[in-house]
């Protein structure tokens, strides 16, 4: 168990009030909310016309249209839903080493689940480890429910090596078409998860990645023959002098890396925020959210 | 293959070390990361960025066992045969001062024979080596075994040829040990001289037509009852010239009516000269109203290849009194005497005083003498009561007298300067004390077959005299002996620095101190003044011109003796005899012999270097 985190302040929360996730349309919300959905229903944004059919609500007709044309045309109003956003943590022992990564990936968690909860959506946390993916409190809706759930969070440890793409199939209840799927994760793996995102996007859930790395992932320290050992997995995983080539070797492959996942996200029309754990959350957020389309 | 030292194979045991410590050095250090995953792929990157990565590390390794190898053969210096003949040549370079003559380009002929010998080392036989023997003051070996080319360039130009008359005895005699232990083949004299060459020697001139030059000799100089005349020998090699004499007295140009100039015993109506190419005329300068303790300079002003030789000075008489103090009942020839030394300061006392006075040259008792001797100058005892006591001379009775004569044998020097100039043919004492053990002191003047005047030092290292008997019981004042006596026994007792005014560059005259004297500071012809040490028992003058010697004497006062250092006269006029020279055959055997076994350790390091240069930037490469 790790030391307790604080992952939110006043301040901080302050900053969220004033934003919000940039939802689209979901068709298949639970229960009323703010977010407008595909669906006619009852809100007070008009949407549309029909012909009017028996058993239509009398109090629907446009009785103006009915004295110019008349024929009862219907009303038909957009219906506004409540989101219900799905926030995945890789719980891996790679994003727990360093425990400023493993910080700053649970406050990135947190503060997508108060602008969810914030404007009348249900969030739920759900953890991945191993190949099994578990919730962390069910779903959450208000903000009550939500502090709760931050504090859990807070005392959350990581561990063990994460098969990405298995522990997100895993997830039994992903929904359909009713919000947004994160996926955060050092995404530092051989696994399958891009197959993983592709089921969620199939299911018609809005997909963000967020890969959060340590400087010490970006720019290593590491220097002379290094026998590398793997802390998801133990044992060595190869052997090495980091010399000056190594680590160029090693910036260009850092850089391939995150231009193959940009690549994915884009030709699926996902959205992605990359962050290294010593940037601010707020920052990353702000700045690379709305650069994204994540955040409005 | 040979090696100089085997042993130092030895240290190719270091390859063994050196592979242990590279597969140790090889042992990885353990490092845990978050995910190795980029590390993995890095490694990808890696093998396409640099695909001889793998064989970098065989290599360095490859470079390194060399080196160490390398280090091996040098530490053992392996000795290999060289291709081609080798020459060992030697170059001797004369060096004397007339090797400074300028052409008219305003090249020296030192400089043409350098320009020579580099020339020549440059045709040699690859691998030939060059020595240099310099002739100058000294001969020396100034370059041994270099190569030609920029080395021997380099050691040419740190070469500087001197004043005097060069010293080819000497640089033939090391040319000839050259010759006997294999370090010479050839033999090659670059000189102005004639010189007549044979066996191992060949010579090559430094001369060239476009020369020509006008010398003076030292001047010499004569009192007479007019003034003081100056006579030098005038030179001139080359082509005829018109020059023109130049006096200076003091520093001054003396009257024109006062100068009066003879050229080859024909007097001048000026002091144009007209002088014909290798005339040599005699000039005879008289200056009316000259004191003997002026300086002159005589000088001809012409622009020629040599003008060091263009000016001679003749210096007075050193400047400065001998302060003498006279103690004694009746000394009345002996001031007589002394009064004729005009830079004697005498002062005279009645009796001994205690304690002893101080700050004389030179203490005179007559007829008695001091419980201490004084040790600040030197001390002249006449007829004492008793001999000093750590003087180690036993007087005893009084004898009756016989004639005088000097001591036979003396050694050259200051000694026999003691009597130098006396006839003594008639002089005798009627009495004097019999001079039973004469000690550490030294006879030199004996009344009949007894030591009458004898020599030494006192503690404080002054002259000491010892008269065996009183004046006034010889027949010494009477005789001119008495004056010269007396000079000599001032000359003894507080003489000049040096013995002469005038030197030749390259001597190197003995340099006399009195007791009395402190710090002795020389100028130099280029008016550099330095301390001369209290150990230096000899000046080595090299550059002509005007010296001067102060000594600043311990009660204060100062003492100037200047002199001058001249260029001997042969060097400007080329006149010297033909030179014959001869060089033996060179050892073949130990020519042979160290041509055989070069030492190959040149080349070894210079590979060394390179695989270490080669070893680095590969290594470099890997640095992180």
């Amino acid at each position: 168990m790790s030391a307790k985190r604080n992952l939110l302040d006043a301040a901080f929360l302050q900053t969220l009030e004033a934003i919000d996730l940039y939802v689209h349309q979901p068709e298949n919300g639970q229960g009323s909310g703010l977010r407008r959905s595909r669906a006619y229903g009852s809100s007070t944004e008009f949407a549309d016309y029909r012909d009017y059919a028996p058993g239509d609500d009398l109090r629907r007709i446009d009785w103006n249209l009915a004295g110019r044309f008349d024929r009862y045309y219907i009303r038909r109003f957009h219906d506004e839903k409540q989101g219900r956003h799905c926030i995945y943590i890789d719980q891996s022992a790679s994003m727990g080493m360093d425990e400023a990564k493993a910080t700053a990936a649970l406050q990135l968690a947190a503060a997508l689940g108060y602008l969810a909860v914030s404007n009348m959506d249900a969030v739920s946390f759900r953890l991945l480890r191993g190949d099994r993916c578990a919730e962390l409190c069910g779903w959450v809706a208000g903000r009550e429910r939500f502090y709760a759930a931050v504090r859990q969070m807070e005392a959350l440890d990581f561990g063990g090596d994460t098969d990405l793409g298995a522990a997100l199939r895993d997830d039994r209840h992903p929904g359909y078409d009713d919000g947004m799927s994160f996926i955060l994760s050092d995404f530092l793996t051989d696994s399958d998860w891009k197959g993983a995102a592709d089921a969620l996007l199939a299911r018609r859930r809005e997909c963000a990645l967020v890969q959060v790395l340590s400087p010490e992932e970006a720019e290593p320290s590491l220097s002379g023959p290094c026998r590398i050992i793997d802390a998801e997995r133990g044992g060595a995983a190869l052997s090495m002098d980091v010399d000056r080539s190594a680590r160029r070797a090693y910036r260009e492959a850092v850089r391939w890396f995150q231009e193959e996942i940009r690549r994915f996200c884009v030709s699926r029309g996902m959205a992605l925020l990359t962050m290294r754990s010593d940037e601010p959350v707020g920052d990353a957020l702000l700045k690379r959210g709305f650069a994204e389309g994540l955040i409005r | 293959m040979s090696f100089v030292y085997p042993a130092g194979l030895w240290a190719l045991l270091g390859v063994l070390a050196l592979l242990a410590a590279h597969f140790i050095r090889r042992r990885y250090a353990q490092r845990t990361v978050p995910s190795a995953y980029l590390w993995r792929l890095s490694e990808r990157f890696l093998m396409r960025m640099e695909p001889a990565r793998r064989a970098r590390r065989a290599i360095l390794l490859a470079l390194q066992v060399l080196c160490l190898v390398l280090c091996a053969l040098l530490i053992a210096q392996p000795l290999v045969v060289m291709p081609g003949a080798q020459t060992a040549y030697v170059a001797v370079l004369d060096a004397s001062g007339s090797m400074q003559i300028t052409d008219a380009a305003g090249e020296t002929r030192f400089a043409r024979a350098c320009r020579a010998i580099e020339k020549d080392a440059a045709a040699l036989p690859w691998g030939s080596r060059v020595s240099v023997v310099l002739a100058g003051d000294e001969a020396r070996l100034a370059v041994e075994d270099t190569t030609p080319g920029a080395a021997l360039h380099r050691a040419l130009d740190t070469l500087v040829c001197d004043w005097g008359a060069g010293d080819l005895s000497g640089a033939m005699a090391i040319c000839g040990d050259l010759l006997a232990s294999g370090g010479a083949s050839q033999v090659c004299l670059y000189t102005d001289r004639d010189v007549e060459a044979s066996g191992s020697l060949s010579a090559v001139s430094a001369r060239s037509a476009e020369e020509w030059n006008v010398c003076l000799s030292p001047v010499t100089a004569e009192r007479t009852g007019q003034g003081m005349r100056l006579r030098a020998q005038l030179t001139g090699t080359g082509r005829d010239a018109d020059v023109l004499l130049g006096v200076l007295v003091d520093g001054a140009a003396p009257d024109a009516g006062d100068v009066t100039v003879t050229v080859g015993g024909e007097a001048q109506d000026g002091l144009l000269v007209h002088l014909a190419d290798g005339e040599t005329a005699e000039v005879s300068v008289l200056v009316a109203g000259m004191k003997p303790e002026s300086s002159a300079v005589l000088s001809v002003q012409v622009q020629d290849g040599l003008l060091q030789d263009n000016e001679v000075r003749f210096c007075g008489r050193p400047s400065g009194s001998t302060r003498v103090l006279l103690t004694g009942g009746s000394t009345y020839f002996l001031r007589k005497a002394l009064s004729v030394f005009g830079e004697v300061s005498l002062e005279c006392a009645e009796a001994c005083e205690d304690p002893v006075p101080a700050g004389y040259d030179l203490y005179i008792y007559d007829g008695c003498m001091p419980g201490t001797l004084p040790e600040d100058g030197a001390v002249f005892l006449i007829d004492p009561p008793a001999a000093p006591e750590d003087s180690g001379v036993v007087l005893g009775e009084t004898l009756l007298g016989a004639s005088i004569s000097a001591e036979s044998g003396l050694p050259d020097g200051e000694l026999s300067a003691l009597t130098a100039n006396l006839t003594l043919r008639e002089a005798s004492a009627a009495r004097f004390r019999e001079v039973v053990s004469c000690g550490r002191m030294t006879p030199v003047l004996r009344c009949g077959e007894m030591p009458l005047l004898l020599a030494g030092r006192t503690a404080g290292g002054g002259a000491l005299l010892l008269l065996a008997c009183d004046i006034q019981e010889t027949n010494l004042p009477l005789t001119a002996d008495f004056v010269a006596l007396l000079g000599n026994a001032l000359d003894f007792c507080a003489p000049q620095p040096l013995e002469a005014q005038q030197y030749l560059c390259g001597d190197a005259p003995a340099l006399r101190r009195m007791a009395s004297c402190g710090t002795l500071y020389l100028q130099n012809a280029d008016r550099s003044i330095r301390e001369v040490g209290a150990q230096e028992t000899q000046l080595t003058l090299r550059d002509p011109g005007a010296y001067a010697l102060m000594a600043q004497l311990a009660d204060g006062r100062e003492r100037l003796f200047s002199f001058a250092v001249h260029m001997p006269p042969e060097e400007g006029t080329d006149a010297a005899e033909p030179a014959v020279l001869h060089l033996g055959a060179p050892n073949a055997q130990a020519l042979a012999a160290r041509e055989r076994h070069m030492p190959a350790t040149g080349i070894l390091a210079a590979l060394l270097l390179l695989l270490v240069t080669v070893e680095w930037m590969v290594d470099e490469r890997e640095r992180v």
